[in-house]
């Protein structure tokens, strides 16, 4: 039970920690994204399928306070998680930049899918215009630029502490 | 016939994603409920309320012009009397405010709303128009039985576009109503007014709700120019347009309980 303390907490703490940032900052794009760290990491540490679920996992608990649909987000970080996984088995996984990347991409995915999501949702008319495209762009940027400076620690401490070692590979995996 | 294990996690993918696209509505106010038990994350505090003589004064002052103009540009005889029938309608569905507290601002990049304390147990339905003072907050998308999501003013969805009035800041022009438009949100915390002439707005004047929507009452404020463009040079100018109120900090406010009053004007 104890191996899944660990486990229980990061996912806890990948939905809840956007609720618990100053909003300013979060709306700004200075703020990592703790659920595309986690599911990434997962990716390069895991299997494709186990951070696909954990991906879903998060974005079911997140979706509690999330204005998009109930199967929105379980959607896209699931598939970041399952994306990240095919992607690190063909790439240098321990490489520091891949995962770099990685994070950076995956942060580009969902706030990219959340603009879809927003324009696609009824009554959403509101013409895009040069400014409007220009500052999503400016925002997402920041983002991942956060997300990926935050890469290095948040990878090293669930290592460390092995916060997600249940549904890390080991040797029956290989 | 089994699926391959290879293939089982694409296919919960592929059935998430049918799942939001053919019901993006599902489970909604049960979710809603559910996220609105959890401990609040927007402290309770009273710092708006330093701010409210300042904004009130203001308003009020150019309430008053708009009323004496008003009244000077009466109609006489039949037009009169149609008038005060619709007025007459107005106040009898004089709305009732519903105070409630901020839960949580919600996490999304595209979409700026929040979730209050006061859902359809209250009177709170999908379409009300939600204040802080004389301020124009956002409406109510969303609402359970205890619980309602606000779509913010400055959000770029359509259901917060709203008949805007440009009030004049200066004290000796004729007339207060300098201009009208067309307001909808940028997301990032301001509003952006179209379809105004080359003199429709100036830096400084106040906008407010204009007569024309059919949940929102006239003359709630949206806030002040700071920016006057024609970006698209078509002669339709633009005024940004920054809330007079900090949406980011709205730690309380009140849902209106109006009545579609655009149903219920009789004409002869």
């Amino acid at each position: 039970m104890t191996r899944w303390a660990g486990t229980l907490f990061l996912l806890l703490l990948a939905a809840t920690a956007p609720l618990l940032a100053p909003t300013t900052w979060r709306d700004a794009g200075r703020w990592p994204d703790l659920a595309v760290l986690a599911v990434v990491f997962l990716g390069f540490r895991g299997t494709p399928d186990r951070a696909a679920m954990f991906g879903i996992a998060v974005g079911l608990v997140a979706s509690l306070w999330t204005p998009e649909p109930l199967l929105f987000r379980p959607f896209v970080l699931g598939s970041v998680g399952y994306v990240a996984g095919h992607a690190a088995s063909i790439l240098h996984r321990d490489h520091v930049v891949v995962r770099l990347v990685a994070a950076a991409a995956g942060v580009v995915a969902m706030r990219l899918a959340e603009q879809i999501a927003a324009a696609l949702s009824a009554g959403s008319a509101a013409p895009w215009t040069g400014y409007d495209a220009a500052r999503v762009a400016s925002v997402t940027f920041t983002a991942a630029v956060a997300t990926g400076l935050a890469m290095p620690v948040y990878f090293a401490v669930a290592k460390r502490w092995r916060l997600l070692a249940p549904l890390e590979r080991s040797f029956r995996d290989v | 016939m089994a699926i391959s294990r290879t293939h089982r996690v694409p296919i919960l993918l592929l059935a998430l994603l049918t799942g939001t696209l053919l019901f993006p509505r599902a489970c909604d106010s049960v979710r809603l409920g559910v996220g609105a038990r959890l401990p609040a994350t927007v402290p309770p505090t009273d710092a708006t309320v330093t701010e409210l003589p300042r904004e009130r004064e203001a308003v009020l002052a150019k309430r008053l012009t708009l009323l004496e103009q008003q009244q000077a540009a009466r109609p006489s005889g039949d037009a009169a009397l149609a008038g005060l029938r619709v007025q007459s309608r107005r106040a009898s569905a004089a709305p009732v405010a519903v105070a409630a507290r901020v839960l949580h601002v919600e996490v999304s990049s595209a979409r700026r709303t929040f979730v209050i304390d006061a859902g359809q147990d209250d009177g709170v339905v999908p379409g009300l128009p939600v204040i802080q003072s004389d301020s124009l907050i956002g409406v109510v998308v969303t609402a359970s039985a205890r619980a309602a999501r606000v779509l913010r003013i400055d959000d770029r969805a359509a259901a917060t576009t709203f008949p805007a009035a440009v009030l004049t800041s200066e004290a000796d022009a004729a007339s207060p109503l300098r201009g009208q438009g067309v307001s909808r949100g940028t997301g990032d915390g301001l509003l952006r007014v179209s379809f105004l002439g080359a003199d429709g707005a100036r830096v400084g004047d106040l906008v407010v709700t204009n007569a024309g929507s059919r949940m929102v009452p006239e003359g709630l404020v949206l806030g002040e120019v700071i920016e006057m463009s024609d970006e698209e040079r078509d002669g339709s100018f633009e005024a940004v347009v920054r809330p007079l109120r900090d949406l980011e900090t709205i730690a309380s406010v009140l849902v209106l309980r109006v009545e579609p009053t655009g149903l219920r004007v009789e004409s002869k």
